[in-house]
């Protein structure tokens, strides 16, 4: 089948694909705000609990 | 309903492009996705009398995870395998409604259900309606995805399904701004976050059902030339729902899904404590922990289900049960180490191979039998995550309340646990091991592409 014929406008594509890529963007920075704590500063961890 | 939403009045024209239907299906999985988030309101509603803290006549805890979280990921599996062939009549679009009207509908009821403090309306609503809007939006753009990517079946139902792992890193998140939002100090403000997660969620999910497309009879890519000589593991003819069920190899995968999923998710649901347990760390850390499990659960999804094109289904799954064993061994020599950092790599690789297994099943069902009806088969398939998402925590922390019980250090307590998940690994590849092509004889005759 041609694609050629009254192909689906790129604005149109951009735009569904921005829908969906909003709200994971945002989800994603929240669970790198979430992570952080794993990363910084000196091991905050303490000798395993008995 | 209205006839727009039937399958015939989805057929793409000339020219629709198939990049919009990945979109279309994120949409809808990430909304559904938000039961991973859930456990953000755990907290809030075993304290809808109490407010500040539990009051006498709340519910616990235990009682509200298995009335939402648990019952709604088995409502997955069972409706799923029961409305499989009729998501493959009807087409994504109905479907998706479908699914949009179930699962915002639930959480209207579970709002309502929260509100008059009843737990027979919470567990209808979110348990109940919103299990069975998880089943059709989970399977409903699986087959229509495959036909859209006959070059590149993995990558796009490793969209998809991502779709769905990004739904806790969304949801969860979006709860939580919701909560703060709406609560006083006669409301926990679980009610209203329901009630506007529904709307939200409906508006979002109608959108991928207003995009979404199914190719017409005999559409092919630009480019695209289907390979004439027979690949191994790859059929070209089509076994139907209700005798795929019959085959030896429906179950295998059966058991590899499960398999895979079992130990994947004992880690996932026990994370925080593990962490807490094994290397001491405090609460925050053990947080950001689960959160970065979150996130690779979610890319683990698209990598190794796009990684799968290149190598073969059998192949990627024989990298997460040989690899995935290797390092559940690992495990316990982290602890040995003391190492958060080593134990935080391991369980992310870990977690993305759980994640890339959900998303390489669909393209690994379409190579053994064929696009004809592989949404109603994925759904049977399906059910091995519902029985997997019991039994998985449940060895977790029983097999680990066991080793305290009988003198084990708190922070050894998970390492038979961890020998445990690496011999159901094994299982799973063995399991692997002996999938074989479908035989010729269960091929349906008379469909044509």
């Amino acid at each position: 089948m041609n694609d050629s014929a009254r192909k689906s406008p790129a604005w149109l594509v951009a735009l569904a694909w921005l829908l969906v890529a909003l709200p994971l963007s945002w989800g994603l920075y929240q669970s790198v705000l979430k992570s952080r704590p794993l990363f910084m500063g000196p091991p905050s961890h303490t000798a395993p609990a008995k | 309903m209205p006839s727009f939403l039937d399958r015939e009045h989805t057929v793409a024209p000339p020219g629709y492009s198939r990049w919009l239907v990945p979109p279309a299906a994120i949409a809808v999985q990430m909304c559904i996705g938000e039961i991973y988030g859930f456990s953000v309101f755990n907290l809030p509603l075993s304290r809808t009398l109490g407010i500040s803290k539990p009051a006498p006549g709340d519910w616990s805890v235990p009682t509200i995870v298995l009335c939402t979280y648990s019952l709604g990921l088995v409502l997955l599996g069972l409706s799923a395998a029961t409305f499989g062939k009729w998501v493959e009549r009807n087409g994504p679009r109905k479907t998706m409604v479908a699914s949009a009207c179930f699962f915002c509908g639930g959480l209207v009821v579970a709002s309502i259900g929260v509100r008059l403090h009843s737990l027979p309306l919470l567990t209808l609503g979110y348990g109940l309606m919103g299990g069975i809007g998880l089943g059709l939006g989970y399977i409903a753009p699986v087959s229509t995805l495959v036909k859209w990517f006959p070059d590149r079946p993995g990558m796009a139902t490793g969209m998809a399904i991502m779709g769905f792992g990004s739904g806790a890193l969304v949801g969860g998140p979006l709860g939580v701004v919701l909560m703060d939002h709406f609560k006083s100090p006669t409301s926990v403000g679980v009610s209203e976050a329901f009630l506007v997660m529904a709307g939200l969620y409906f508006v979002m999910m109608s959108f991928g059902a207003l995009i979404v497309r199914v190719p017409a009879p005999g559409w092919a890519p630009e480019g695209y030339v289907p390979s004439t000589e027979a690949r191994k593991l790859v059929t070209t003819a089509h076994v139907s729902a209700d005798v795929a069920w019959k085959t030896p190899q429906f179950w295998l995968l059966w058991i590899v899904l499960c398999t895979n999923v079992t130990a994947g998710i004992g880690v996932l649901a026990q994370a925080s404590p593990m962490a807490q347990d094994m290397f001491g760390v405090s609460a925050a850390v053990a947080g950001g922990f689960v959160g970065l499990l979150s996130i690779f659960n979610m890319g683990g999804r698209f990598f190794w289900s796009s990684y799968s094109d290149v190598i073969g289904r059998k192949g990627a799954f024989c990298v997460y049960f040989i690899l995935g064993c290797i390092l559940y061994l690992l495990i316990p020599y982290s602890q040995r180490l003391n190492s958060v950092t080593f134990f935080g790599a391991i369980a992310s690789i870990i977690i993305s191979m759980y994640g890339g297994g959900f998303a390489t099943t669909p393209a690994y069902l379409r190579d053994m039998f064929g696009t004809m009806e592989v949404g109603a088969i994925h759904g049977r398939v399906i059910t091995a995550w519902s029985m997997a998402a019991v039994v998985g925590p449940q060895l977790v922390t029983n097999l680990s309340a066991y080793q305290r019980a009988h003198g084990v250090p708190r922070e050894q307590a998970y390492n038979s646990t961890m020998y445990l998940m690496a011999g159901i690994l094994i299982i799973g590849l063995i399991c692997n091991l002996l999938v074989r092509e479908v035989d010729p004889k269960h091929h349906h005759r008379e469909w044509i592409a």
